[in-house]
């Protein structure tokens, strides 16, 4: 390129920053309101409440057996009420379970955890819990225990808020370390090519003669003023680069926009194995936005009718849920799944009471049909209560009978291999004494059966067959099941991800006055910006390091210093006087190898302080990428050792107050990391 | 190496160069005899001792060959610097050696190179002081014991050269008529510099050697400085580089010329320089100005920082999950922080959070002794007082 195109170039970047600045000063932060807390009273079914609590003083107690018997019991009437998971029980009776199995047999502990999974069976930490007692048991137990690893995974799939929460507290790690990494790499990276950048912004001047070999320029060369002068217009040029650097964040744009604005005067001087690491800065400032959503998802979620809706459906309502729901169906009356929550809340409270469940009855009426049968399989489950509630004359409710097996044909005709609704349909059939009809749909849901133990078919058939059966409301209500409702649909009901705020640290400094969703756009538009610099880089001869020799030059700078397009000082080896002899030639390439190992020595110490920045600056930036990744995400541990989103609803205690074991196990497997890299690649 | 510009003047019969000129026919006696001794040259009131011995010059001792011109001479071929120069006189004062020897036992030079330098710089004032006619010779036919020997030039090989110079130099003089002329590259003004190639250059290390120093602004005596060449040297490659039509006499330009013109850029480019430091630190200043203006602290009083909001959420949940499994276990509400504490339900740092954390009339974290409700045992029977938090 000749110098008027470069000189175009820089200064329509330059421009560019100018109107960046002007565009983005009057923005201010944007204000969001901080969301007042939530009135979290919580209003467990009495006689659960009561029968935990026994649980507790049980655990307290250290008596085992007793705490054994309570959790069968709180899972029978965790069934029987139709609450799918008792979830602050779970987390109260993880919060003991080590006190209580200490001194007993792991056999015992393991029995104890496993019976527990069923009070939550849909709370990961419980699964968790079990995996720990099989693994007490020995290493011969490391198959059930990873099996129930797995398990409490894949309950996170029907845990939303769980999951939630934990998605929000590693965005919360994952941010800050995506953060460091971004900032740490872009100042490696301007760092590395600072002399090149210094180089081409310096030539945009009127340049000086190119070297002192005039008579009269040797003996000016000589004295101390010439010397000052030249050392001092490089300490200019390198005065203006920093400012020029530095300028956008003077102006308020923040660090992150500043670091866009860098890989594009950098850009025209990277190699190809640093792309990735430039294109990696564009793909973590992207994802900043996103990651800062979820971190403070949990907390804009408590202001969204979501997750009180899918407590209710999936746990138990709490008191002001319950106002919430009813406030929600006068501006949606036909909604299925705020008529199953309230018609569940009702079944919670009052199993043996006709009213209750007539209510729970009529609540459903009015509901719209799911595709998925649900609000007909429940409405055929309320009815075979009421019948068996109502039982005139000692016998079911033969009306009531009818109608719920209406309702689980409705459920069937929407899905007909709904396990729930074939339930409740052979038992509607057993009670009303249809063997026929029973025995096919007991056929039908053997077959689309997903549980292994069919134990619960021999059950149907005793229940029902019973002339008592009116006296055993409760057993059949535990056989009854309701398809559960769709779990993230339900939780995030009602909430705008895009409309919640984002937790970024140091969002000031960050991002300055630019509001964040101009974010991604930016660093879109900058990546674009980026690669068509790569595309035309090769067309114009922008400043360089000589492989040979580590002198910084341009192709302009070399033809004017010798009319040929090499580097100068490399050429100037080649002419020197003949006089001289080879071994004090070698012997001073000698002496300038030994001045620029220096810095190289000094990369291994930059390295040993902060593991990943020496990769960098040698050229290595995916490995110092990886490496400054586990040192920032080591970092964000020790600095915040515990999680600071918690699902209080299923809080089973604090970690403690010691630092766990992962933090320093972390940055001492970076810091060994990178010395074992320093050693292997010493020869380089 | 002469910075003078004198080329010797024409009319020198080669045929019989001891004719006209003192110095040659001084040593071609010198060597026919076989005589040693020191032959004295008189030219422009100054005077040269040449100290020839067994037929070979061994001294020449003159300011072209003295210890600053050697020093000076090494420092423009770029192997040693100002400041070895220093140091090596501060050695050669402190041992009694002579500079240059100093130079050689500080290991910056090696003897092979002094001795190539010395010898150059004596051959030169030799051919020189050979083809002038303008010299007075006196010879005493005695060599003083400890002589120094600077250099080991053969008088046949000198009587040669000098012919042999001689006999060039009416062409050379004819292309390079004066050492103030500045040559110009034939590339730089018919193609685009930096097109041609180095190592497609078909020349000789002393050509090429000019040839990269030629840049239309030194002159020949410039580029005799720059090569560490003699301007004889200088002048003879650049006839064969202008042969070549390598390179081309550039009119008009002069050593004052390129003086001034170098001074020019200079402060050109030192004046732009600080020109546009000041303009960006203005701009640094007021863009600094204003947004301290803009982040006044009740500015951020009012902003509110997610961020920040999810670090004030944690130890509020967590008393909150902390009071709710609390009144699960014990039947009733924690009467302090203190409570919450001892049961490892919460981190000592939450006790800030606990002092605006409202639990029944109350707020968790009390003043006065702690633990005023100790964790008892309690039956769990007794009822559920609903308490409502924060």
């Amino acid at each position: 390129m000749n110098a008027p195109s470069r000189q175009t170039g820089l200064g329509f970047t330059l421009l560019c920053m100018v109107a960046l600045t002007l565009i983005c000063a009057p923005f201010h932060a944007a204000r969001a309101d901080m969301p007042a807390s939530a009135n979290h009273a919580v209003s467990i079914p009495e006689q659960i409440d009561l029968q935990s609590k026994r649980l507790m003083a049980a655990m307290r107690q250290g008596d085992l057996r007793s705490a054994r018997s309570r959790v069968q019991y709180l899972v029978s009437l965790r069934v029987k009420a139709h609450i799918a998971n008792l979830t602050p029980v779970a987390a109260a009776f993880l919060s003991r379970f080590r006190h209580l199995v200490a001194g007993e047999s792991s056999d015992d502990a393991q029995v104890l955890a496993a019976m527990a999974v069923d009070l939550a069976p849909d709370y990961p930490a419980i699964y968790f819990n079990l995996a720990d007692a099989y693994l007490d048991r020995g290493i011969r137990m490391i198959g059930p225990a990873t099996g129930a690893f797995f398990q409490g995974l894949a309950a996170y799939s029907r845990y939303p808020r769980g999951l939630v929460t934990a998605i929000g507290n590693i965005s919360f790690y994952a941010v800050f370390s995506i953060i460091m990494m971004v900032l740490m790499v872009s100042v490696i990276l301007v760092f590395r090519h600072g002399r090149t950048l210094a180089h081409d912004i310096s030539d945009l001047f009127p340049s000086a003669p190119a070297a002192a070999f005039s008579a009269p320029e040797v003996a000016r060369s000589r004295s101390v003023r010439f010397i000052i002068q030249s050392g001092l217009t490089r300490t200019l040029a390198f005065f203006i680069t920093f400012l020029v650097l530095v300028l956008p964040l003077a102006a308020g744009l923040g660090l992150l926009v500043v670091v866009l604005i860098w890989t594009m005067f950098i850009g025209v001087y990277v190699r190809r194995s640093e792309l990735a690491a430039v294109i990696f800065v564009h793909l973590g400032i992207i994802l900043i936005l996103p990651l800062g959503i979820l971190t403070y998802m949990p907390l804009a979620m408590e202001q969204s009718q979501g997750p009180k809706l899918w407590a209710c459906l999936r746990e138990y309502c709490w008191s002001d849920q319950v106002e919430g729901l009813n406030r929600l169906l006068v501006s949606q009356p036909d909604d299925p799944w705020v008529n199953t929550a309230l018609a569940l809340h009702r079944v919670q409270g009052g199993l043996n009471d006709p009213r209750s469940l007539t209510l729970a009855s009529h609540q459903l009426m009015g509901a719209q049909l799911d595709p998925k049968g649900s609000i007909a399989t429940l409405r055929g489950n309320i009815q075979v209560l009421q019948a068996l509630a109502l039982c005139p004359h000692g016998k079911p409710d033969k009306g009531a009978l009818v109608t719920a097996r209406e309702s689980f044909k409705s459920a069937l005709r929407s899905v007909p291999d709904s396990p729930q609704a074939l339930r409740g349909l052979s038992i509607a059939d057993g009670i009303l004494r249809d063997t026929k009809a029973l025995e096919k749909h007991i056929q039908r849901l053997v077959d689309v059966s997903p549980e292994q133990d069919l134990s619960f078919v021999a059950r149907i058939r005793t229940l029902t067959s019973s002339d008592k059966v009116c006296k055993n409301l409760g057993g059949i209500s535990a056989m009854l099941r309701t398809p559960p409702p769709p779990d993230f649909a339900t939780y995030f009901r009602g909430f705008d991800p895009l409309e919640s705020p984002q937790a970024i640290p140091f969002r000031t400094l960050m991002l300055g006055r630019l509001p964040i969703r101009w974010l991604p756009v930016l660093t879109l538009i900058s990546l674009l910006l980026f690669l068509a610099v790569l595309l035309v880089r090769k067309r114009y001869s922008f400043a360089y390091v000589c492989p040979r020799c580590g002198g910084v030059s341009c192709d302009r700078c070399n033809v004017d210093a010798s009319g040929f397009d090499y580097c100068p000082t490399c050429l100037l080896e080649q002419v020197r006087p003949a006089f001289l002899d080879p071994l004090d030639l070698v012997a001073l390439q000698r002496k300038q190898d030994r001045k620029r190992h220096w810095v190289r020595l000094l990369l291994p110490l930059v390295s040993l302080l902060v593991p990943g920045s020496g990769q960098v600056m040698s050229g290595r930036p995916v490995r110092g990428l990886m490496m400054i990744g586990c040192l920032s995400f080591a970092l964000g541990l020790v600095l915040n050792p515990t999680p600071y989103l918690v699902d209080y609803v299923a809080y089973s205690g604090s970690p403690g107050p010691d630092l766990p074991a992962l933090p320093p196990l972390l940055l001492g497997m970076v810091y060994f990391w990178s010395a074992i890299d320093i050693w292997l690649t010493r020869r380089r | 190496m002469t910075n003078t510009s004198s080329f010797p003047d024409q009319g020198i019969d080669l045929s019989r160069p001891s004719d006209s000129l003192p110095l040659y026919a001084a040593l071609e006696r010198c060597y026919q005899d076989g005589k040693s001794g020191v032959l004295t040259v008189t030219h422009d009131d100054t005077r040269t001792p040449i100290t020839v011995l067994q037929g070979r010059v061994i001294s020449v001792i003159n300011q072209t060959t003295a210890a600053g011109s050697v020093m000076g001479l090494l420092e423009r071929s770029g192997l040693i610097g100002e400041r070895d120069v220093l140091r090596a006189k501060k050695a050669a004062r402190k041992k009694g050696l002579f500079i240059e020897d100093a130079v050689v036992a500080s290991g910056l030079v090696s003897d092979g190179t002094l001795a190539s330098t010395r010898e150059k710089l004596c051959l030169e004032m030799l051919m020189e002081l050979l083809i002038r006619r303008d010299v007075a010779v006196t010879a005493v036919w005695t060599v003083r014991r400890g002589t120094r020997e600077m250099c080991s030039l053969p008088i046949p090989f000198l009587l040669r050269e000098a012919q042999r110079r001689a006999t060039h130099i009416p062409t050379i003089q004819r292309a390079v008529p004066s050492n103030s002329l500045v040559f110009i590259k034939s590339s730089s003004l018919t193609g685009k510099p930096g097109d041609e190639r180095w190592e497609d250059l078909q020349l000789s290390v002393a050509e090429r050697q000019v040839y990269f120093f030629v840049d239309g602004r030194r002159t020949v005596a410039d580029l005799a400085l720059a090569t560490c060449q003699s301007e004889f040297n200088v002048a003879q490659a650049l006839h064969a580089l202008m042969e070549l039509d390598l390179v081309k006499a550039s009119p008009g330009a002069g050593a004052g010329s390129a003086g001034t013109h170098a001074l020019r850029s200079a402060v050109l480019r030192l004046t732009s320089l600080v020109a546009a430091l000041g303009l960006l630190l203005a701009l640094t200043a007021v863009a600094l100005d204003l947004r301290m203006a803009e982040d006044s602290p009740s500015n951020r009083i009012n902003e509110f920082d997610p961020f920040k909001a999810v670090r004030a959420a944690g130890p509020v949940d967590r008393l909150k999950g902390a009071v709710r499994l609390y009144e699960m276990t014990y039947g009733e509400s924690p009467d302090s922080f203190e409570d919450l504490l001892k049961e490892h339900y919460v981190l000592r740092d939450d006790r800030k959070a606990a002092a605006t954390f409202k639990i029944g009339q109350g707020y968790l974290l009390k003043s006065g002794p702690a633990g005023s409700g100790q964790a008892s045992e309690r039956n769990a029977e007794h009822p559920t007082k609903g308490r409502t938090e924060k």
